[in-house]
């Protein structure tokens, strides 16, 4: 498992750390050309280009990365890789889990790069000491509600979890195509439309549905019950839920790809 | 001890593609320690079976097994496949691919594989994509064969190389499975393996049609499997 994860961090760190490197780089020069003096000179337009440059990096680094990620699953396992990675004596799981968690690590990495790149951009001394106050502010707030500390890593492992979810439910989609006995890159784009747009009405139709059930007595128990645990208590368990439906959600996908990639595989 | 001896086996092993029947109810056992001809002409289901054994392809019908079990972990980690593409990553160096087999296959063996790399005089840190066809055929063969696996599953190995890197290959082949070990080898090349070969199996449009030690063949037709061949095959 520690195998494969080091060669999918390999094979996606080789293109988009330079990525993520060029982006950094761009933003220090961009950074450098702020001065007044360079922004006068020939009325502005190398610094104008300059920007306009970084802008364009910092939406591509963004959907190439996502594209790097997609391609990787559908290259190593669909495609003719899949010959040596489908006879590796390695379970299917452990190349799903493999490739997700490398993928939720990468899109750390690359929103990591784009936020630190707009850090330097508007990097000065008062950014500093704003950076300085915001994270003094963070610390109180931890100090003086322990609360916020745990709302924070709930939503830190919610993100993760979506992350992670959003990822599988696009490798679920590639499964799917690849049952089709051609045009499998389309047949799994028309997946993809076809599961979200099952998964909004399933998700309408649910909220409509939970308002119109005659469940009174649930709610009202439901009401007393929150009333009882206070605000910081509600907000805990609806972390914790919302935590534990995206878990649950992307172990289907993950189940779903599983199944498909063991019992159904059909390289041609 | 005759069941024990048994490698492979596929019982009435079928794939149907669309309308098109590539293998149709084989039943095939293949014993340890045999240097196994797939032979056949183009489209005949030689790739098929190899697939289904690797568990790449799933079987409409029918069931196969390796060492006992059905295409899994066990039998990856006892079978050396070598496909009939590139499958490589072609950004990996030759040395990274070794540490990569190195890293996933128990039986690999990094000395073996770096000295046929020496022999063949490829270097270990060229980038697999700046290598030729030929040469990258190489080196996926030598990665193949320096496993000490039980089956290796060669698809047409020889196809691509020149005919004096062809005899080093089946020299290199023959030298590299041991006692217990079987190699299936498909191809169409047949003269060229003939002399190394056990045993033949004959497949035709999905169909089994032979399947013989190579002295009954000689023995009982009084020809060579080549002559054999183009005349079940004429066209």
């Amino acid at each position: 498992m520690l195998k494969l994860l080091k060669y999918e961090w390999k094979a996606c760190a080789r293109t988009c750390l330079p990525m993520y490197a060029a982006v950094l780089l761009l933003a220090v020069v961009n950074r450098l050309t702020m001065t007044d003096r360079i922004q006068e000179l020939m009325y502005g337009i190398p610094t104008a280009l300059l920007a306009l440059l970084y802008v364009a990096v910092m939406v591509a680094v963004l959907v190439v990365t996502e594209v790097i990620l997609i391609q990787r699953f559908y290259k190593s396992l669909l495609g003719d890789e899949g010959y040596l990675m489908f006879t590796l004596p390695v379970t299917v799981s452990q190349h799903i889990w493999a490739k997700t968690i490398i993928a939720v690590v990468m899109s750390i990495i690359s929103i990591a790069a784009a936020v630190l790149s707009i850090g330097i951009i508007g990097s000065g001394a008062q950014m500093l000491v704003g950076l300085g106050d915001v994270l003094a502010g963070i610390g109180k707030s931890f100090a003086s509600d322990p609360n916020t500390l745990f709302y924070t890593i709930e939503s830190i492992i919610w993100l993760l979890l979506l992350a992670g979810a959003a990822m599988l439910f696009i490798y679920l989609c590639m499964a799917l195509g690849h049952l089709a006995k051609k045009h499998r890159v389309l047949m799994s784009v028309v997946w993809y439309f076809v599961l979200s747009t099952i998964a909004q009405f399933l998700f309408m139709f649910f909220i409509m549905g939970v308002g119109n059930l005659p469940l009174e007595g649930f709610w009202m128990a439901l009401n007393d019950f929150f009333r009882g645990v206070g605000v910081a208590g509600t907000i805990h368990i609806g972390m914790i839920t919302l935590c534990l439906g995206t878990a649950a959600v992307g172990a289907v996908f993950f189940l779903g790809t599983r199944y498909i990639l063991k019992n159904k595989l059909n390289l041609e | 001890m005759e069941t024990k001896n048994e490698l492979v086996v596929c019982q009435g092993l079928t794939k149907v593609y669309g309308s098109i029947k590539a293998l149709d109810n084989l039943d095939l056992t293949l014993e340890r320690g045999r240097f196994i001809g797939l032979l056949g002409p183009n489209g005949s289901g030689k790739t098929t079976v190899i697939k289904l054994l690797n568990g790449l392809l799933q079987p409409t019908s029918g069931t196969v097994t390796i060492d006992g079990q059905a295409p899994g972990i066990h039998t990856h980690s006892v079978v050396s496949y070598l496909p009939d593409r590139a499958y490589l990553n072609d950004w990996m160096k030759v040395c990274d691919l070794i540490d990569f087999f190195a890293d996933f296959y128990a039986d690999f063996d990094k000395v073996k594989a770096n000295d046929m790399l020496k022999t063949l005089d490829i270097s270990p840190l060229s980038r697999l994509k700046t290598l030729s066809k030929g040469t990258k055929e190489k080196v996926q063969l030598i990665l193949t064969m320096s496993r000490r696996a039980q089956l290796f599953l060669l698809d047409e190995p020889i196809g691509g190389v020149d005919p004096a890197a062809r005899d080093y290959i089946l020299n290199t082949i023959l030298s590299n499975y041991s006692e217990d070990a079987s190699v299936l080898l498909s191809t169409h090349l047949i003269a060229d393996i003939e002399r190394v070969l056990d045993e033949v199996v004959f497949l035709k449009n999905g169909v089994m049609t032979l399947h013989e030690s190579v002295d009954t063949i000689r023995e009982e037709h009084g020809k060579s499997v080549d002559m054999l061949f183009r005349e079940v095959f004429a066209c």
